[in-house]
């Protein structure tokens, strides 16, 4: 049955039946889970999808659970990726060394159904926390590249369509500063207008106050004469 | 472990069988050639496995045989394995009878 807090979990663990075992408590909880026998299958997993949750065994061939987790963690994109240690009662000193390596939890081997689930639903809430962290970090960005992008006349009200749809506090200064730049720039337009529109008068009254300079002077008076006597002369 | 479902629980036996008797042989080529080190490692993945299925002793077995690997301390490699092959046999002809059961 497919919970609200179900998320897309990775097995890694060498041993068949331990993957088995997880892999259904797992689904039958509605998780989405993936299965990788060492740590390089892994990281090729990882590589290609996205998870919410890592479950990692320590003791395993090609690349073992310290390996993978050293690997995790130098990953910028990976890094932040919850990883549940699997480990057996007598191995909590590797446990220990694992959080300090930056895992978040462990599970003790044969694993309790209850206590699997109470520490998955933990990291998952950690990992949605943190994904939602990421997105408004991500959003505050957006707005203030707007910002910039408004100084250099060069802002598109649609970068911040995403933004301006939440209801919180940065979705209403996303809403604002969207309309104040659209209020802003159709201001601009019809002052630029208006200024156009000033120039062609200026023009119009300029060469007409030529026109006037030049009608009304002797020179002008002088050829119109000459021309009504031209005229005369050749009508008679 | 399987929430009742018979056929979940074959598969666990039949795939916990075919397992462990990879790691045996496993062992029994390290065991012989003296590489002791190379017992650590299936030894752990035995323990596990055994726990699973509430095999303590073939566990702790495993378990002890590691800790010696991880020291470099084993020094009857071959018998070791044999105890534990010996143990194997008995859970495995117990696990028989519980997938005969259903």
């Amino acid at each position: 049955m497919a919970s609200a807090s179900a998320g897309c979990i990775l097995v890694v663990d060498d041993s068949a039946l331990n993957r088995k075992l997880l892999l259904r408590a797992l689904e039958r909880e509605g998780h989405a889970v993936e299965q990788a026998a060492d740590g390089r299958e892994a990281m090729e997993r990882l590589a290609h999808r996205s998870f919410d949750v890592i479950l990692l065994d320590l003791v395993m061939p090609e690349m073992d659970g310290y390996q993978t987790l050293a690997a995790i963690k130098a990953d910028d994109a990976l890094r932040h990726l919850p990883v549940i240690i699997i480990s057996g009662v007598d191995e909590l000193d590797s446990v220990v060394r694992c959080i300090e390596m930056g895992a978040t939890d462990y599970l003790p081997k044969p694993f309790n159904a209850a206590i699997l689930r109470a520490r998955l639903n933990a990291s998952l809430a950690g990992k949605r926390l943190r994904d939602l962290e990421i997105e408004y970090l991500e959003q505050v960005s957006r707005v203030t590249d707007a910002a910039v992008a408004l100084e250099g006349d060069a802002f598109d009200p649609a970068a911040l369509a995403g933004v301006a749809d939440r209801d919180d506090a940065l979705g209403q200064l996303a809403r604002t500063f969207s309309t104040m730049a659209t209020e802003v720039r159709a201001r601009e337009d019809r002052l630029r207008q208006q200024v156009q529109e000033l120039r062609i008068e200026i023009d119009e009254s300029r060469q007409a106050q030529k026109v006037a300079e030049i009608t009304g002077s002797d020179y002008f008076r002088d050829l119109r004469g000459r021309a009504e006597e031209l005229r005369r002369l050749r009508d008679d | 472990m399987t929430g009742g479902d018979r056929d979940f629980l074959v598969e666990l036996i039949d795939t916990f069988v075919t397992d462990s008797r990879a790691i045996l042989a496993a062992m029994e080529q390290a065991a012989a050639a003296g590489t002791h080190a190379e017992l650590q490692r299936p030894a752990h993945t035995l323990k596990g496995n055994a726990m699973s299925f509430g095999a303590t002793r073939l566990a702790e077995l495993s378990r002890q045989l590691e800790a010696d690997a991880r020291s470099g301390s084993v020094t009857d490699g071959p018998r070791r394995v044999r105890e534990i092959i010996d143990e194997f046999a008995i859970v495995e002809t117990a696990l028989d009878a519980e997938r005969g059961a259903g």
